[in-house]
C-alpha cells in the first residue's frame, strides 16, 4: 500500500500511548494495529477526523505517500 | 437486521433442515428400502440391467442424503453465524459450490429411478433439470464468494 499512516511517530511526539490513542479515537486497539503496520485498505473520513484531533494535528502529518510501495493485491 | 426479519428467516431455515433431513434424506433411504428389502422389495430385477439398477438405486440414496447433508449443514451454519454476526465464510461458499455439484447427480439418479425399480430398459439424462439448478447454485457461490472479498476489505477498512 503507497499510503503510510504515521501513528507511530505522532504517538512518539504527543508521547502518547497506543491504547489511549484507540480510546480515544472510539477504535479497537486491533484496528489500530492494523493502521499502524499498513494492513489497512482503506480509512474513514470520520476516523481520520478523530485521529487528527486526538493527536492535535493535520492528515497530511499522519498520511504520507511513498509511490514505491505497491501492494500486489494493487496489481490485480 | 430488522427482528421479525431475522425471525422469519430462522424459521424458514429450520423448515429447509426438516424438509431435507426427513423429506429428501430420509425419504430416499425409505424409497430404497421399501424397493429392495422390505416385504421382499417390489422391484423387477432385470438380470440384463441388474448392475445398472444397483447403481441407480445406490446412488438415489447416497446423493439424496448427501444433499440433505449439505445443505442441513448450509443452512445451520448460515444461521449460527448470524447470531456471530459472521456470515460470509469461505467454507459456506464451498457448502453452496458443492450443494449445486451433489444436486446435479442427485437429480440423475432420482429421475431415473422409477425405469430401475421397474427393471425398464429405457434410461433418462434430464440436462435442463440437472444443469439449470447446479448453475443456480454455482452463480449464488461465485456471489458468496464476491461477498467475502468485500468483507475482507471491510474488515480493513478502519
Amino acid at each position: 500500500m503507497p499510503i503510510i499512516v504515521n501513528v507511530d511517530v505522532m504517538l512518539a511526539k504527543r508521547k502518547m500511548s497506543s491504547g489511549e490513542l484507540a480510546e480515544k479515537v472510539g477504535i479497537t486497539q486491533a484496528n489500530l494495529s492494523i493502521l499502524k503496520t499498513g494492513k489497512a485498505k482503506a480509512v474513514r473520513f470520520s476516523t481520520l477526523s478523530a485521529l487528527c484531533k486526538a493527536l492535535n494535528c493535520q492528515p497530511g502529518d499522519l498520511l504520507e505517500y511513498q509511490p514505491g510501495d505497491e501492494d500486489e493485491n494493487d496489481e490485480q | 437486521m430488522k427482528t421479525n426479519n431475522l425471525k422469519w428467516m430462522k424459521a424458514t431455515g429450520i423448515v429447509v433442515i426438516i424438509v431435507c433431513c426427513f423429506w429428501i434424506g430420509l425419504g430416499s433411504i425409505m424409497d430404497g428400502l421399501n424397493a429392495t428389502v422390505i416385504n421382499g422389495g417390489y422391484m423387477k430385477w432385470n438380470p440384463e440391467r441388474m448392475t445398472w439398477q444397483i447403481y441407480i438405486i445406490a446412488g438415489y440414496v447416497l446423493t439424496s442424503v448427501a444433499f440433505a447433508t449439505v445443505i442441513s449443514t448450509l443452512i445451520y451454519k448460515v444461521l449460527s453465524g448470524l447470531k456471530k454476526k459472521v456470515l460470509f465464510t469461505t467454507g459456506n461458499a464451498k457448502l453452496i459450490f458443492l450443494s449445486g455439484f451433489v444436486y446435479m447427480f442427485m437429480v440423475n439418479f432420482r429421475e431415473n429411478f422409477d425405469f430401475a425399480v421397474n427393471g425398464a430398459m429405457e434410461k433418462t439424462f434430464p440436462l435442463p433439470d440437472m444443469a439449470v439448478p447446479a448453475l443456480v447454485f454455482t452463480i449464488f457461490g461465485y456471489l458468496y464468494t464476491i461477498a467475502i472479498d468485500i468483507k475482507k476489505e471491510n474488515d480493513l477498512t478502519i
